[in-house]
């Protein structure tokens, strides 16, 4: 079965050089093993095993990423 | 560390470094020690062991000091939810997956393929016939599936099962697509199944499979069917040869530090609000760059796992304790550093120096590149 992503949204980055990237990484939430909140910065890089099965999940068209706020 | 090994076994086993596990004795949990309630996706408690519960019940994971002699923990898996017609695609297991890198000597796609042996301490309320499944990803997938019997209700039994590359008079793995990549990927994932339903239990016994389902044997049990089961796993062993030497401890360092290359959490303190760890520049009114080394070289790039309200500290020259809640990061692995990119409150000042730090004395973050 799949892991399930809560509030999964791309994250908007203001770079440096002054340009926007409105896909600079993904989020998430989850709670850990005391049933607090956890935000989960996922970055834009295979081998990263959320970023992995996400995007194959996207790419499935079983799984929708919100666009950054 | 001493480790006594009978002469009988000297003149074919490995010495030094032999267990290919991580964690085997389960003392290392740095994500929590209480009973924790298992997903479908799946949950670390316990460090590099992942509990996965995809049925209509419920368990929950847990460090445990109920052990065999010589060891101080177990990992400890009890059934909360009981399902006692487990569906046709559904299971529960516990899984480690060993890296890639890490097994190249194993000679997997070559006719020089090793035999591997797996040895473990398990314990259960629930006797009967047991699967542990080895899966081998790159290249082509093999499956090969052992069964092995919990003999006696609630009491520790040492299990070994040996792996043959030709088990079940097969060469998948001593062709060439049973080679193993030498990278920081999925080299073999192994599996202690609890239940199987019928879409993964068509595995046959003690021999390798091209069958993406084969997980386990119809003779497994549905230990998920009762509510006083549980299901205890400690002193796991996974080393190269035809018999299991004895379990081979590491100091508990050494143990954390293996560890923190998947998964490693900095804070919080406890006692009051301190600094984290990052630190670096603020370049934009909410943007900050901030580099960071973390404590061992991280598998690869790793999630940020934020846990409270992670602040920037320090991004304004009011001459006080300035403090901007992190609204997003990111991070980027580089050469034993990490780049953070935060962008956080408005108003900071460029050209300060910010820090990042807990808004809380319970704020933490973690990196995860668990496999």
């Amino acid at each position: 079965m799949s892991e399930i992503y809560t509030d999964l949204k791309y994250v908007r980055q203001l770079l440096p050089d002054g340009t926007t990237n409105d896909k600079a990484g993904i989020r998430f939430t989850k709670k850990n093993s005391d049933n607090e909140d956890v935000v989960v910065f996922v970055p834009m890089a295979e081998g990263n095993r959320h970023y992995d099965d996400i995007m194959k999940r996207v790419e499935e068209g079983t799984l929708t990423i919100e666009a950054a706020e | 560390m001493t480790t006594k090994i009978p002469a009988e076994l000297v003149s074919e086993q490995v010495f030094g470094r032999r267990n290919l596990i991580i964690n085997g004795a389960m003392r290392v949990a740095q994500r929590g020690t209480s009973a924790t309630a298992l997903t479908s996706g799946g949950l670390f408690l316990l460090d590099r062991f992942k509990g996965i519960e995809s049925t209509n019940g419920a368990a929950t994971v847990e460090q445990s000091t109920d052990t065999p002699a010589g060891f101080a923990k177990s990992l400890k898996l009890a059934v909360t939810t009981a399902d006692t017609d487990m569906g046709g695609g559904q299971y529960s297991q516990i899984k480690y997956v060993v890296e890639a890198q890490d097994l190249q000597r194993l000679n997997y796609g070559t006719s020089d393929a090793e035999t591997i042996t797996l040895s473990f301490w398990v314990k259960s309320s629930k006797t009967g016939t047991y699967c542990i499944s080895i899966v081998k990803h790159d290249s082509t997938a093999y499956f090969y599936v052992k069964e092995y019997t919990i003999s006696s209700a609630n009491t520790w039994e040492k299990k070994t099962i040996t792996i043959t590359p030709t088990a079940g008079s097969t060469t998948f793995i001593t062709n060439s697509a049973g080679a193993i990549a030498d990278d920081n990927g999925d080299g073999l994932q192994l599996g202690w199944f609890l239940s199987a339903g019928t879409t993964y239990n068509g595995a046959t016994d003690d021999a390798w499979s091209s069958n993406s389902n084969h997980y386990a044997t119809s003779n497994q049990v549905n230990w998920m069917d009762n509510t006083s089961n549980d299901f205890y796993l400690t002193g796991v062993q996974l080393e190269v040869g035809d018999n299991a030497t004895p379990f081979e401890h590491l100091t508990f360092g050494e143990e954390l530090t293996l560890c923190q290359r998947y998964y490693q959490k900095y804070g919080p303190y406890g006692t009051n609000v301190y600094p984290l760890g990052p630190s670096g520049y603020c370049y934009a009114g909410t943007a900050h760059a901030l580099g960071h080394n973390p404590i061992v070289s991280l598998r690869a790039n790793p999630d940020l796992e934020i846990t409270g309200t992670l602040q920037i500290r320090g991004a304004q020259n009011d001459g006080g304790n300035d403090a901007r809640d992190v609204a997003s990061a990111t991070v980027t692995l580089g050469n034993n550093s990490i780049l953070w990119n935060v962008n956080a409150a408005a108003g900071a000042t460029i050209g300060t120096t910010p820090i990042v730090g807990g808004g809380t004395n319970t704020t933490f973050f973690a990196y995860d590149s668990e496999l």
